[in-house]
């Protein structure tokens, strides 16, 4: 059976998984039968395709409209206008609100359904925005009394990404105009309030995506037929327009700022699409166009003359929200920092980035694969992974000698002086193109070398025949054989080189060619004049060391990256092949007539030198470190292990010890009966007699009830009352068949889910039994770092490559027999690699996850009697195991499969994979599940009952198979070539577009079988596990510590200002953060100690008013303090700006008059770097 | 509406129905933690309001007038250092006081200033907000207040000069603020060795003599303000940030500078609330808002002043509308008031 959407090894890797999956969900569904969850039922529906998903989604809020035929009439509407059309979206949404399905209550309710229902359409099912992203559709007045439409939004609008956000207003459009209502009709002063409201989002709350300017909004707000509003999501208030009768909060509406931004970035791919719709739809938006211009004139004006400049500008974003602690790593485009380099790595591209692993050695360890950084270019932020076949830093050491650092030596990292190069940062042409960033110059290298080599072969002796190029050249025939075959790897020694260049008249080798742009003419002159005392030695014949009197040109040679070495401080040794390059470059045996004035310096010597000389920097990129890397298991506030209420009787623990003690909990609970045993219950099942308990009712006039409503409405199904905990504890501990109960259990102090629904206290048991924390869910998380991986080796993950034959992996990237540990297999898309290294600080998944496996299989054969499912005693039993992927925004769970473990922190997965989860690799995170433990725990009914809670982060349902046209797409821009063209590094000279290049990306390959496998990358990572695995940040305990290994960082790296970096991390984090604290410390809460109430004032008899305890403040001295004394510190060290100085010394005495001026605490400033 | 009214026993709840409008739109007006008095029906645990009262000015306060003939002047919001100071408009100002410009009669009006009240923002500071130095003309403290002091020096020395910090001054914000202190206000202390430097807020007491009590001043420079503006919705109805008067009057009712928690930065005083209005002043002195207005409540004579310095981008997007270089001017023996316009 051979589908054109995939080859048959692909076709029983997915059957592989779908029948794992049926075993699973046939053992979970008899289980859930029992009554001993919330449900009789499995509450994470397994779907097979976008609509089922789509149905299931929204029936997660709506349940009338499971089962309704939502699904079936999705799937008819594709086949008529196409998969994934908007048209889709807009006709569903018509046809829920016509009650075509299901019956609402009111016409309100019908709207929201079916716009809740084209929402989740138009974002694949997956995200939670179109539950809880669209709270509601409101009804409001025009000026004459008509009626128009507003769409209500909340944070979680975010996830929904741009486009199917503006699609979520084309369908209340659509829904506007064949119900009949009027437009919007925006009057001044609502169209101000939105610009206002979102300049203070921007500046005050958080940085938008896109800010647009005033005239867009104007404009926007003006045009649009419906109108965009918000629930506050801030405490804040709008600076100004406030009181407006139309629009009911002061408050800023985070939802409304959003999607503006939102509809305002996409509105040129919105037009795209809505000036295709039909007629017969009816929708009016001719306005984008005008709109769209007025967008690029506002544009212009904001970077002027961007187009007749062509070149690209230093680009400070990234540094300017610096953190103390983490380290800047490179100013923007500064000489010495991270040189692009042009590529996709196996585990880089979809916003992962590469770096030589001993740079990340030589940083100090604080960058580690998984850790992000803040970027200068193409995007904002990526995480990082290591390749070893790209530009490692060049080092110069205490000694004065500078070297190329291409071995690991710790001796050597103890002895840097300066960082003069930071080596190559690895950025995939996806990864430009998707961002929309104009390629910029690339740094002269390898793959660039080889086809240009090629090319003049071809041109010279027309063949790249190795026999025939040594015999015309005379230059060894392995050289070519072995450059042509490994061009990143292999480079000829000096003197071929020179000898090709000649030749061939190609350029130099990148390997041997200095730095010559970082430096100007007149150094480059003065360096000539400096050879002229140069000392020759020769060794057989051949030049084997120049030695040069020590004076201001070995700046020039370090700036170079030329290696060489300082003897005793007065002569300067350049010795091998840096020897004979610079010999022959500067000619060094030739009497050189003066060359004429030129500033290029790449140009100069090119004058100079008889062989071509390329620039070797192109682009630096600037960075800083991001968020750390993490692998962790999650735990809830206060750690609990079941959700089951200890209440105030848990004591501060929130354990069961404690309530057993005090033989009683007072929460709130479920109110059931069972009618054989006469007695009251919590559980559904009776635990003396086992039978099914019947639900009671409660109303807070009537007391507990039979019926579940009275004359006062609906009655609840749970009550406050106190329980005999020692009953239910003592049953759960029979249950669970363990001889001794853990020495301590803990609870939540109460449940925050609507219903207080609670989970059988014999799982609490047992997960403590197996040291395992329960999510707000019912499930157990691990967290890690995503990144992307395409191709792996059995060696670097750990697993037998018997054990990968039986996974159904046979062949490596060449097509030969998987035989042997350290062949490189491409990855199938569902399969995901944990952490499970040493150089943790937090326990690895593989511990986690076996633990989770036997907990399982404990509450498989005790609570469910049942047989146990998981059988794993080592981690390695792990492999092959099913589990569910999950990012923290959407609702949609992931079918993944386990094949290994790497020693990182990352969650390595196929970037479908992650892009199923609609993530990037920039530095998030995501999580996993055991399926098993997810099936048998999750209920729906257990989630907080808080906006966002309610349906995000939490698998509502499950995909079991990705495919590739329903993920996110800027999946579709991952690279899949061997090698990226010459014409991309010609291009990138120019600064073209990336479009203007071709280079064949995952999207072109969609719906052929291409799209699952043969994905190509160009450069190869020897293990992922190389380079560093724990951030220094994660182990330095103090920020005492942090703070001083950035400084430290700072003053080694060429490409970094230390006394900037100080300055700002003392304005951008202390100063902010002291001030903030000082003025919350002026209006602070208080907290009482003994009930730990909080008061936003203390009450007027001065304690407690619940309780009469004492209290006390709930800002410290301590967090005002904190960082005034490394501010003061690092003023003073590195003498920063008058200004910053002034400010400090001012919040220094304001510090001091609120807190009493001691001289011991005037001392204690200033102390940190003393 | 309810209203939780606390005292050191405990709390009791107020009820406030819509029906009575009235009452309805005072209890809107009432900001948390003020002290207010309520008359009403009680119930069991509640009490139906039926009138509530604030701690407001005697309606039968006296308008004290001077026995001698003199006027005093109010600015406030210097902000010396900004690159938006308008130093030509101030400086017309400094040369009408010294009798250098302007016509026979405002020569007169000139020579008659008895008194000068700068109510705080000598300067612009350092590190006041974020990114602040890009709007400064002169970023080092010192040099502002040498700068300030050179032009405040040039003021007739027979003007008596009083002087109030304000939330731009550096020194500690948290109210009371004390006079200028040394450390970084040496340099105006220097240049004006004649003027009364006194704390935010002060009360003063001018024109004393054996038979007459003498007209209390209450100087603040209105960092509570903003709080006010925000949170009383009558205020902002009738003008905000257009009416300071308003905010003045609103905070005189409540007889405190700042009646709710956190309207201000304080620092707490075991003995003694230093921001309560004990005594009722008979003028009543801010800044602040950057924009002049003058009013009377029962007697009361509410100013803020002006300011010398243009619209900031920060006023901009507020949609503030300053109103620089105006001056006030009381008439001590009238108590009538006029605004003199310098730009």
């Amino acid at each position: 059976m051979v589908d054109q959407n995939h080859s048959e090894k692909i076709g029983k890797y997915f059957s592989f998984i779908e029948e794992e999956l049926e075993k699973i969900y046939s053992i979970a569904s008899r289980c859930r039968k029992l009554g001993l969850d919330p449900e009789d039922s499995v509450d994470v529906p397994l779907t097979r395709t976008l609509p089922e998903r789509v149905e299931s989604l929204v029936a997660s809020v709506i349940p009338q409209l499971k089962g309704s035929g939502v699904a079936n009439r999705i799937s008819e509407l594709e086949r008529k206008h196409g998969a994934q059309a908007w048209d889709v979206a807009l006709m569903i949404a018509l046809e829920v609100v016509q009650e075509k399905f299901c019956k609402f209550n009111n016409k309100k309710e019908s709207m929201e359904a079916g716009i809740r229902t084209g929402f989740a359409y138009a974002t694949m099912g997956i995200v939670s925005a179109p539950l809880e992203g669209f709270i509601e559709l409101k009804i409001k007045k025009r000026k004459d009394g008509k009626e128009y439409l507003a769409m209500i939004y909340a944070g979680p609008v975010r996830g929904a990404g741009g486009t199917a956000a503006a699609v979520s207003l084309l369908i209340a459009d659509y829904v506007r105009i064949q119900l009949g209502y009027g437009k919007y009709d925006a009057d001044e002063s609502e169209i101000a309030r939105a610009y206002v409201e979102l300049v203070d989002y921007h500046e005050r709350i958080t940085n938008l995506q896109y800010k647009p300017s005033a005239e867009e909004i104007k404009f926007l707000v003006k045009n649009l037929p419906v109108e965009i509003d918000g629930d506050p999501t801030e405490e804040i208030e709008v600076s100004n327009y406030k009181d407006l009768p139309r629009i009911e909060t002061n408050r800023i509406r985070g939802g409304m700022c959003l999607v503006m931004s939102m509809v305002a970035l996409k509105a040129p791919k919105l037009w795209k699409v809505v000036s295709k719709f039909p007629k017969e739809l009816g929708l009016d938006w001719n306005f984008l166009p005008e709109f769209i211009s007025l967008q690029k004139k506002s544009k212009s004006l904001s970077s002027p003359s961007k187009e007749s400049t062509k070149k690209i500008l230093p680009d400070y974003t990234y540094i300017a929200d610096l953190v103390a602690g983490r380290p800047v790593l490179s100013y923007p485009q500064r000489s010495g920092g991270f040189r692009l380099r042009y590529g996709r790595s196996r585990v880089s591209g979809y916003s992962a980035t590469s770096l030589h692993p001993n740079t990340l050695l030589i940083l100090d360890r604080y960058i580690a694969t998984g850790t992000q950084l803040k970027t200068e270019r193409p995007g904002k932020a990526a995480a990082i992974t290591p390749c070893e076949t790209i530009e490692p830093p060049i080092i110069k050491l205490n000694d004065g000698s500078v070297l190329r650092f291409d071995k690991d030596d710790k001796e050597v990292i103890s002895q840097v002086e300066e960082i003069l190069y930071l080596g190559d940062v690895l950025v995939s042409y996806g990864d430009f193109f998707d961002r929309a960033h104009p390629l910029v110059p690339a740094g002269y290298c390898e793959e660039w070398y080889i086809q240009e080599l090629e090319l003049a072969c071809h041109k010279k002796c027309n063949s790249i025949e190795p026999a025939i190029l040594s015999q015309e050249s005379n230059v060894p025939k392995e050289v070519f054989d072995k450059i042509f075959k490994n061009p990143l790897t292999f480079y000829p020694d000096a003197k071929d080189a020179i000898k090709i260049s000649k030749f061939f008249d190609v350029a130099l080798h990148p390997r041997h060619t200095p730095y010559f742009s970082q430096i100007s003419s007149k150094e480059i002159e003065d360096m000539m004049t400096w050879f002229q005392y140069a000392k020759l030695y020769y060794e057989n014949g051949e030049l084997s060391s120049i030695v040069l009197p020590n004076n201001s040109s070995k700046r020039s040679l370090e700036l170079l990256g030329i290696a060489h070495k300082l003897i005793t401080d007065e002569h300067v040794v350049i010795e091998h092949d840096e020897a004979k390059v610079i010999f022959v470059v500067f000619r060094l045996a030739e009497e050189i007539a003066t060359i004429p004035a030129e500033d290029n310096p790449v140009s100069f010597i090119n004058k100079v030198s008889p062989i071509k000389i390329r620039d070797k920097a192109g682009t630096f990129i600037g960075a800083r470190m991001g968020r750390p890397e993490k692998s962790k298991m999650r735990k809830l506030k206060g750690s609990p292990q079941t959700l089951f209420p200890v209440g105030e009787e848990g004591g501060r623990l929130r354990s069961f010890q404690a309530a057993l003690e005090s033989g009683k909990i007072t929460s709130s609970f479920p109110i059931l009966f069972c009618h054989i045993c006469n007695e009251e219950s919590i559980y559904r099942i009776c635990i003396t007699c086992g039978s099914k308990c019947a639900q009671r009712y409660h109303c807070r006039y009537c007391g507990d009830l039979e019926k579940p409503s009275c004359q006062h409405g609906r009655a609840d199904t749970f009550s406050q009352k106190e329980i005999p905990i020692k009953k239910y504890f003592d049953a759960a501990v029979a249950k669970t068949n363990v001889s001794a109960y853990p020495d301590i259990i803990k609870g939540v102090r109460g449940t925050s889910n609507k219903d207080h629904m609670i989970e059988n206290l014999a799982k609490g048991i047992l997960r403590s039994k197996h040291d395992l924390y329960v999510n707000k869910d019912g499930t157990i998380r691990y967290d890690m770092s995503e990144l992307p991986i395409t191709h792996f080796t059995p060696l670097e993950i750990g697993t037998s490559v018997g054990k990968l034959n039986l996974l159904g992996y046979s062949k490596d990237i060449y097509g030969k027999p998987l035989e042997k540990e350290t062949q490189v297999v491409e990855i199938f898309p569902q399969d995901v690699i944990l952490p499970n290294g040493e150089e943790m600080t937090d326990e690895s998944a593989g511990s986690v996850l076996t633990r989770v496996c036997q907990f399982v299989d404990d509450l498989l054969v005790n609570l469910y009697d049942d047989k146990p499912y998981y059988n794993v005693k080592t981690q390695e039993d792990l492999i092959g195991k099913l589990v569910i992927g999950l990012a923290p925004h959407i609702s949609a769970g992931i079918v993944g499969r386990i094949i290994g473990f790497s020693k990182t922190h990352a969650f390595f997965a196929h970037p479908l994979y992650h892009a199923a989860m609609r993530r990037d690799a920039d530095g998030d995170e995501a999580c996993v599940l055991m399926l098993m433990e997810a099936l048998l725990n999750f209920s729906r009914q257990f989630l907080p009952d808080a906006r966002g809670s309610r349906t995000m982060d939490a698998p509502l349902v499950l995909s079991a198979t990705i495919l590739p046209s329903e993920v996110d797409d800027m999946a579709h821009r991952v690279d899949v070539a061997w090698r990226y063209p010459l014409l991309l590094y010609e291009a990138a000279l120019q600064y073209k577009q990336p479009w203007e290049v071709n280079i064949e990306m995952l999207g072109n390959r969609l719906n052929t079988y291409l799209q699952y496998e043969g994905l190509g990358y160009t450069h190869p990572t020897l293990s992922i596990n190389s380079g560093v695995n724990l951030s220094a940040y994660k182990t330095l305990e103090t920020m005492e510590d942090k703070l001083k290994g950035q400084m430290r960082l700072a003053e080694k790296i060429r490409a970094v200002d230390a006394p900037l970096v100080a300055q700002m991390v003392i304005e951008k984090h202390f100063l902010k953060d002291i001030k903030g604290n000082l003025r919350r410390f002026s209006s602070q809460n208080f907290r009482c100690i003994k009930c730990n109430e909080i008061f936003r004032r203390p009450p007027l008899r001065g304690k407690c008013s619940v309780c009469a305890g004492k209290l006390v403040f709930t800002v410290s001295e301590m967090s005002i303090i904190k960082y005034l004394e490394p501010a003061l510190s690092l003023a003073k060290l590195y003498s920063v700006d008058n200004y910053v100085q002034q400010t400090l010394e001012i919040t220094k005495v304001r510090y001091l008059e609120v807190f009493g001026k001691d001289t011991e605490k005037q001392e204690g400033l200033g102390r940190w770097f003393g | 509406m309810v209203i939780i009214l606390e005292d050191q026993t405990g709390i009791v709840k107020i009820m406030v129905t819509k029906n009575k409008h009235i009452l309805f739109e005072l209890a809107k007006d009432t900001v948390v933690d003020a002290v207010i008095g309520v008359i009403g029906a009680t119930a069991e645990k509640v009490i139906f309001a039926n009138s509530i009262l604030w701690p407001d000015v005697p309606s039968d306060k006296q308008l004290a007038k001077s026995k001698e003939q003199g006027y005093a002047a109010i600015i406030s919001d210097i902000h010396v250092g900004s690159s938006k100071f308008l130093p030509e408009e101030f400086d017309r100002f400094l040369k009408w006081l010294n009798g250098e410009t302007g016509s026979a009669a405002q020569r007169e009006l000139a020579r008659q200033v008895k008194y000068l009240f700068i109510v705080g923002d000598i300067v612009d500071g350092v590190g006041v907000y974020p990114d602040q130095k890009k709007e400064l003309a002169i970023t080092d403290i010192f040099e502002q207040y040498a700068e300030a002091g050179r032009l405040l020096s040039k003021i007739p020395k027979d003007i008596k000069l009083v002087i109030c910090p304000g939330n731009h001054d550096a020194m500690r914000l948290s109210e009371p603020q004390p006079a200028f202190t040394e450390e970084f206000c040496k340099p105006l202390r220097e240049a004006l060795p004649h003027a009364l430097f006194v704390s935010n807020p002060s009360m003063i007491t001018i024109e004393e003599s054996d038979n007459f009590g003498g007209i209390d001043i209450l100087l603040y420079h209105g960092y509570s303000f903003d709080y006010y503006v925000a949170e009383v919705s009558s205020i902002r109805m009738d003008g905000g940030y257009d009416r300071a008067d308003l905010i003045m009057k609103y905070l005189l009712q409540q007889r405190h500078l700042a009646p709710s928690y956190g309207s201000t930065l304080y620092i707490p005083d075991p003995n003694k609330d230093n921001l309560v209005i004990e005594k009722v002043p008979d003028i009543f002195a801010s800044g602040h808002i950057h924009k002049t207005s003058v009013s009377t409540y029962r007697n009361v004579t509410l100013i803020c002043g002006s300011c010398w310095q243009g619209k900031t981008s920060f006023q901009e997007k507020m949609g503030h509308h300053p109103e620089p270089a105006r001056v006030p001017l009381i008439n001590l023996k009238t108590r009538e008031v006029k605004v003199l316009k310098f730009g």
